[in-house]
């Protein structure tokens, strides 16, 4: 492999063909290069055998593609450390954290383990342009002892001077950084992270390892899109960069970066693809991006770089944008974490005032019929329901009872519920005709339920106390339920679409008369489809021979809606509530209580 | 590299370095040496100066070959760096090491 440039400094590069043959002169040449150089005799031997291990893994895994490229060696050799750079074009391979042997009697996979057995580290950059392989390791004894004549005397204090240099150069580098990361610490404690702290802890950076433009993008996934958070120059109004692999800029190396989760370097003589955000930074470019993730989890990415075809950054240089950039993602992990935690506390008081304003919504005394007594119920299997219920008081005329589930649960449902029931208590004068009042109800609320794809079903039952009979209309609610005490149980469907499925829906009201000692029961599905621990359901059955019980016990309005509880909790147990659950239960009054019976009811068979 | 051939023993001697570009020379040349009498294998790395990762496979492969028969491969006058090397990828376990050849 011939040699093609040597710059000052003890730097070799080497170029030549993709060729075992060419590798094996490389490696001569590196050898003579460290002997020159007053390497130690161990050490030359251990970065001969490295440099032709890298050699063969860029001629062995070349491509055909690759063939005609050549294969760029460069070695430097600090006062401290050796660092061995090979460029190769092949598919590139994935670089394990730790480098195992393979099976004693295995005849290959050794080279890895050799390079990172010999080398304190080692690193694999890939790149569009090809990859490049970098081995360092610091040196066991910094050249000193070539000295045997004054020249070689002054030789060695000149490389001590080079060594006292260098080291103070990583010292300040590391004072520096070290400096940067506690200033941003501290102005991160004292106050929430703020753009300009962020701004702030960017220019430090750039500073620190000589990067001429940056770009820092912070992972929204309620946006969908890493979004520019700090750039440098031309970075500032970089689009964001969707989070979706199906959407344009992914061909971008940031987004190769996050998918890969590991960096990507970009240098040489190629220009970027014309479709990747960076492209605006204009050419020549030479960067790293380097993805960062917090426990597995995307909260950025950081690309650094500088105006020239060069390799941008050295390994220290390298660990510095690291050591930043991991620690920035943990603080803005952490202070997402604490926004989240200042959210949740929000929500949950703002939906304990909303559940106050729902029960002050649920009537606290219900009106008194002549004859009748009512008692209702209603409980939310969240902070907030989308149940509901009310009794209207109508003018010498009648009792309207409304009861109403709202599809869904939580906040949406709870605005829909209070907005029926305004609708409701506003237009008394159709309480009478509860068909014709459904009727109008579906027409005021069609829009806003369809424009939201919600629907409500309804109950409405006008009591007419002085000729003992119910008025029922139904917008697709579960039926009611009349209890005879010496006949039957009586389903009550009164079937309409519910609300806000369609514009000019009709109906039908059914008329019931109400024998003596007669229990109506009205009722959301939450009660019908209460589970216990096991996931039975209670079913409509059991609620049914629940209220022939009641009718036969004569059970008066509030003492049934007591028992009815007590029905559902024993039912339910210890199982959670998973639907709001809401009824409504009238009864006749006065009405003495008989001795009830000593075994409970069954329903005879034709009540069921 | 040129073998010969000493009772029941292979003699491989002449290798100046076994690199990529070597190796499969090595395997060659056992194969179309070895006699059916041959139990062990003895390569003189005595004036071997370089031995890669396929240098090191080549060695495993001829010890597989002889592995078969009940034989072993020896492996006479290794330098101390190569030695390590043998060493440090545990193939000093596979390998006989006679102190003279």
């Amino acid at each position: 492999m011939p040699l093609v440039t040597s710059t000052p400094a003890r730097v070799l590069n080497l170029s030549g063909p993709c060729d075992l043959g060419a590798i094996r002169d490389a490696a001569r040449a590196i050898r003579a290069f460290l002997e020159q150089s007053g390497v130690a005799p161990d050490e030359i031997d251990a970065w001969e055998l490295v440099a032709v291990e890298a050699g063969n893994n860029a001629v062995n895994s070349v491509g055909p593609n690759g063939l005609a490229q050549p294969v760029d060696v460069s070695l430097e050799i600090g006062p401290t450390y050796v660092e061995l750079r090979v460029h190769d074009h092949t598919p590139g391979f994935e670089l394990p954290d730790h480098a195992e042997l393979p099976d004693s009697l295995s005849e290959h996979g050794r080279g890895l383990f050799l390079m990172s057995a010999l080398t304190d580290r080692i690193s694999y950059l890939r790149s569009p342009d090809g990859n490049t392989l970098i081995l360092w390791k610091r040196r066991a004894t910094p050249q000193s002892s070539l000295a045997a004549s004054n020249e070689a005397d002054s030789l060695a204090v000149a490389s001590l001077e080079a060594t006292l240099t260098t080291m103070t150069e990583e010292l300040a580098a590391s004072y520096e950084s070290l400096a940067a990361i506690f200033r941003f610490a501290a102005e991160f404690n004292r106050s929430e992270l703020t753009q300009s702290a962020v701004d702030q802890w960017f220019r430090d950076l750039a500073s620190i390892v000589g990067a001429e433009w940056y770009v820092f993008r912070t992972a929204r996934p309620e946006a969908g899109a890493l979004i520019v958070a700090c750039a440098s120059g031309s970075g500032i109004g970089l689009p964001p960069l969707p989070l979706d692999s199906k959407t344009p800029h992914r061909d971008g190396l940031e987004a190769q970066a996050v998918a890969s989760h590991k960096d990507v370097w970009f240098y040489g003589i190629q220009n970027l693809a014309a479709t990747d955000p960076l492209a605006s930074f204009g050419s020549p470019l030479a960067f790293i991006v380097h993805p960062v993730y917090v426990n597995a989890e995307l909260v950025g990415v950081l690309t650094a770089g500088r105006y020239s075809q060069q390799a941008p950054f050295s390994a220290v240089q390298v660990n510095i944008l690291h050591t930043f950039a991991d620690f920035l993602g943990i603080a803005l992990r952490n202070a997402w974490i604490r926004e989240q935690q200042i959210r949740v506390r929000l929500v949950t008081h703002e939906l304990e005032i909303a559940a106050n304003i729902q029960r002050s919504l649920l009537p606290t005394r219900l009106p008194e019929p002549r004859g009748f007594r009512l008692a209702g119920h209603s409980q939310s299997a969240n902070e907030v329901g989308g149940d509901l219920f009310d009794v209207m008081k109508v003018d010498n005329q009648g009792v309207l009872l409304v009861i109403a589930d709202v599809m869904g649960k939580g906040v949406p449902a709870a605005l829909f519920a209070a907005i029926l029931r305004n609708q409701i208590r506003a237009r008394p004068d159709l309480a009478s005709h509860p068909g014709k009042f459904m009727a109008w109800l579906n027409q005021v609320l069609f829009t806003d339920l369809d424009r939201v794809d919600m629907f409500i079903t309804v109950q409405l039952v006008f009591l007419d106390p002085e000729a003992r009979e119910l008025r029922v209309a139904s917008a697709g609610h579960c039926p009611l339920l009349v209890a005879y005490p010496e006949d039957r149980v009586v389903e009550i469907a009164a079937d309409g679409p519910p609300l806000g499925i369609s514009r000019h829906a009709e109906f039908p009201e059914p008329v019931i008369h109400l024998a003596q000692g007669a229990r109506v029961l009205m009722l959301t599905d939450g009660l019908t489809e209460l589970r216990d621990p096991e996931g039975s359901l209670l079913g409509l059955d059991a609620i049914k021979t629940w209220l022939y019980d009641a009718a036969l016990r004569r059970r008066p309005a509030a003492e049934a809606h007591d028992a009815l509880l007590d029905f559902a909790r024993a039912f339910r147990r210890t199982a959670l509530l998973r639907d709001d659950l809401t009824f409504i239960v009238l009864a006749d009054y006065p009405e003495p209580m008989l001795h009830p019976p000593s075994t409970p009811a069954t329903l005879p068979s034709h009540a069921r | 590299m040129k073998t010969e051939s000493r009772g029941d023993t292979l003699v491989v001697s002449g290798v100046q370095n076994l690199g990529a570009d070597q190796a499969p020379l090595l395997r060659e040349l056992v194969c179309a040496s070895l006699k059916p009498d041959h139990k062990f294998i003895e390569v003189d790395l005595a004036g071997t100066t370089f031995i890669d990762s396929e240098g090191l496979g080549s060695l495993v492969a001829v010890h597989k070959i002889v592995a078969g028969r009940a034989g072993a491969v020896r492996l006479p006058g290794v330098r101390p760096a190569i030695r390590e090397l043998f060493r440090l990828t545990r193939l000093d376990q596979i390998f006989e090491f006679p102190t003279s050849p």
